[in-house]
């Protein structure tokens, strides 16, 4: 992908008042000098370079920092770009503006693209993907040379080397990678209802926690299955005896005969409870039939939908209302034809499945108080069919009782092993429930938890289940994550180490052409970069003009490997230069970029712009005061030539 | 440059900490989808997946 800058246009801006439009050439020229006086604004043009292409977050004290003057309250800057996505397409026009209210301190971004079929202005930065997501601040610094970084990259405490290698071979996606890693492992981690227990003693915890509840399910199924089997055996030992007390009392025919009725009055009752019990459920569920109040208010409420009409449409009936009443609820004059749509309309505002549904509640309301018993009266039927029941068991057991007092010494015995064995049988049963009962009203009623009810040991289990395979999921997840981020973080650093010998052999290759005084070097690439020289071992202090050489050797060649063809934007290269240096970069420079925006002042044209002059490819520009304040903008050799260091033209 | 500089790194990684045959592609892709900013999540998933772990078991 190639990127050029084709020209940049301010208004009301820092460089002076009114609008200005620099233009580098159609096509761009491949090296464009920029000469302005000191303190017209290159440090600015820079930096609003780099606010565009990086839609900068300012603050309002940077927004009020690029105001012309007191009187303007609006500015803009507008930068031309060139986009060509492949070698031989045609270049598309991206223009990046930015808006400055000046008043409340505000900058906002925008971007026209002329080519486009809407063609008008999209708010933003609107630039093709690849080029949207690394045109970030620290990489924009890169090629939009900050002075400063020459100097950071030598610094060790900066590390702005490795920082300009990570941003430009997106080795910062990497660590972003890894933090994304840590999020989405958090987030699974989250979801799940145990956030406890990640740990392997966690998993500890959680397993011996199920073993603990496995054993107690265990222990009480064995108890429920022993009580119930001894249960079975006591009841069988009842029904026998109760078969021998029954046969001693046959003995007497007269008892006999009372025995056969009442056990057949028995038989009836344990139906008519069966049945009464059914009904009082049945009772209990029809909030009618729970109480006189609550009927009466529900058959009121049927009497009140049935007289207002429903279902038949009260939307309807409105409609009819107004039409025939003349007037509408606004008070407008309903005329002949508002009265013809009205009439044709009104049926149209209830649909059938709401007058269904008003029709069954109405029906069902209105029959809320028919035919079915009321709880009341089934549980009353219910109470005294049990009473019925206590009075035919306390019969049958004073026939028997009548029996033995008629001389039947076995029947004594027998009727208090009988005696002894409901007792026990009794207690069982309750111990039976307590462990099986697994409705929760009952479970609450009888203290019942995971220690003496199977199914809450059960439940317990089940439970305990589920935590051990989340905690050890969890678990799980967390050493995939160490591993997945201990190799991200090898890879990036190998990555790293790989790049720099490349980016070091490659600056040492141009060093080599840059600085031939001294056979200046790169010894190796930590953070910053350590220099060697064929003088010293280390070479920690150089001329200004050598760190500057340093610099541009080190970021040609790590431009040169980036799958960007960018334009290269300097600020004074030459001005700390002394002239045979500057003789020197001049010559190496201007191959390195294949665009060159360089702002220069007048006395950089000693030894450095002049060497421009002879190169076709070159767009000069010279930026000069005007008396009102604004800066003139003139194109050409002899102008740029002619500027003074005031700004002024000879 | 840094998509060999990358894929040599992984490969390196992968082969010291013996990871299975396919992991190393995997791995590969979810960085390139990173630094392409294309990033799913069913990308970080789908290689965590493949990382084999100890089976959690007794702390002693």
């Amino acid at each position: 992908m190639k990127i050029r800058i084709s020209d940049w246009r301010y208004e009301n801006l820092r460089i002076g008042a009114g609008t200005e439009e620099v233009t580098l050439g159609t096509p761009p020229k491949r090296w464009s000098l920029i000469q302005m006086p000191n303190g017209t604004g290159k440090t600015t043009t820079m930096a609003l370079i780099r606010a565009v292409l990086g839609e900068e977050a300012l603050n309002a004290s940077q927004v009020r920092a690029f105001r012309a003057n007191d009187e303007v309250t609006e500015g803009k800057f507008e930068l031309g770009l060139l986009v060509e996505m492949a070698l031989g397409e045609p270049a598309v026009e991206h223009r990046l503006t930015a808006d400055f209210d000046f008043a409340n301190g505000s900058c906002t971004y925008s971007t026209l693209r002329p080519a486009m079929r809407s063609g008008g202005r999209e708010p933003g930065r609107v630039l093709p993907d690849e080029l949207q997501h690394l045109l970030k601040p620290d990489f924009i610094k890169l090629f939009v040379f900050d002075g400063e970084l020459a100097r950071d990259i030598r610094q060790t405490n900066k590390r702005a080397a490795d920082q300009a290698i990570r941003t430009l071979y997106q080795l910062d996606e990497i660590s972003n990678l890894r933090q994304r890693v840590s999020e989405f492992v958090k987030t699974k981690q989250d979801q799940t209802r145990n956030t406890t227990g990640r740990t392997q003693k966690g998993v500890t915890q959680a397993r011996r926690a199920l073993e603990a509840a496995e054993e107690m399910l265990k222990r009480l199924e064995t108890q429920l299955q022993s009580k119930s089997a001894n249960k079975d055996t006591l009841d069988s030992e009842h029904s026998k005896i109760r078969k021998e007390i029954d046969e001693h009392v046959a003995q007497n025919k007269d008892l006999e005969e009372q025995r056969v009725v009442l056990d057949a009055q028995a038989d009836g009752l344990k139906t008519d409870i069966q049945a009464s019990a059914r009904e009082a459920l049945l009772a209990f569920r029809n909030p009618a039939t729970l109480s006189s109040s609550v009927r009466a208010n529900l058959t009121r409420l049927g009497k009140v939908l049935t007289d207002a009409r429903l279902p038949k449409s009260p939307a309807s009936e409105f409609f009819a209302e107004i039409a025939k009443g003349g007037e509408c609820i606004c008070g407008r004059t309903i005329g002949e034809a508002e009265r013809l749509a009205l009439e044709k309309n009104r049926d149209r505002y209830l649909a059938h499945d709401q007058i269904n549904a008003i029709a069954t509640m109405k029906t069902r309301l209105n029959r809320s108080g028919d035919a079915e018993t009321d709880y009341v009266t089934a549980s009353l039927t219910l109470q005294e069919k049990l009473e019925d029941q206590n009075i035919n068991q306390k019969k049958r057991a004073r026939l028997e009782l009548e029996a033995e007092e008629r001389g039947d010494k076995d029947l004594a015995d027998l009727r208090r092993r009988a005696g002894v064995l409901e007792e026990r049988i009794a207690s069982l049963s309750q111990e039976i429930e307590k462990l099986s009962v697994s409705d929760a009203a009952k479970q609450a009623a009888l203290r019942c938890d995971d220690t003496n009810n199977v199914p809450l040991a059960r439940s317990k289990r089940d439970a305990c289940e589920i935590t051990l395979r989340e905690v050890s999921d969890s678990f799980k997840l967390s050493q995939q994550r160490d591993m997945l981020l201990s190799q991200l973080q090898r890879i990036e650093q190998q990555s790293l180490e790989t790049l720099r010998e490349l980016i070091r052999i490659e600056t040492n290759k141009r060093l080599e052409k840059l600085v031939r005084m001294e056979e200046l070097r790169v010894a190796r690439i930590d953070g910053a970069l350590e220099l060697t020289s064929d003088k010293v071992e280390r070479r920690d202090n150089v001329s200004e003009g050598q760190s500057l050489s340093v610099a541009y050797a080190f970021l040609t060649s790590l431009l040169s490997k980036a799958p960007f063809d960018l334009p290269f934007v300097v600020d004074s290269p030459a001005v700390s230069l002394d002239l045979d240096v500057r003789r020197e970069v001049s010559r190496i420079i201007p191959n390195l970029f294949n665009q060159m925006v360089l702002f220069v002042i007048s006395s950089e044209r000693a030894a450095f712009a002049e060497t421009f002059y002879q190169r076709p490819d070159t767009q000069f520009v010279t930026l000069e005061k005007r008396p009102d304040g604004g800066v003139g903008c003139l194109y050409g050799l002899d102008a740029f030539k002619e500027q003074t260091s005031s700004g002024d033209a000879i | 440059m840094t998509h060999e500089a990358v894929e040599a790194a992984v490969r390196d990684i992968c082969r010291e900490d013996r990871m299975p045959s396919d992991y190393e592609a995997r791995l590969g892709a979810l960085i390139a989808n990173a630094m392409r900013n294309n990033l799913d999540k069913s990308d970080i998933e789908d290689v965590l997946r493949l990382i084999p772990t100890d089976e959690a078991g007794h702390e002693d």
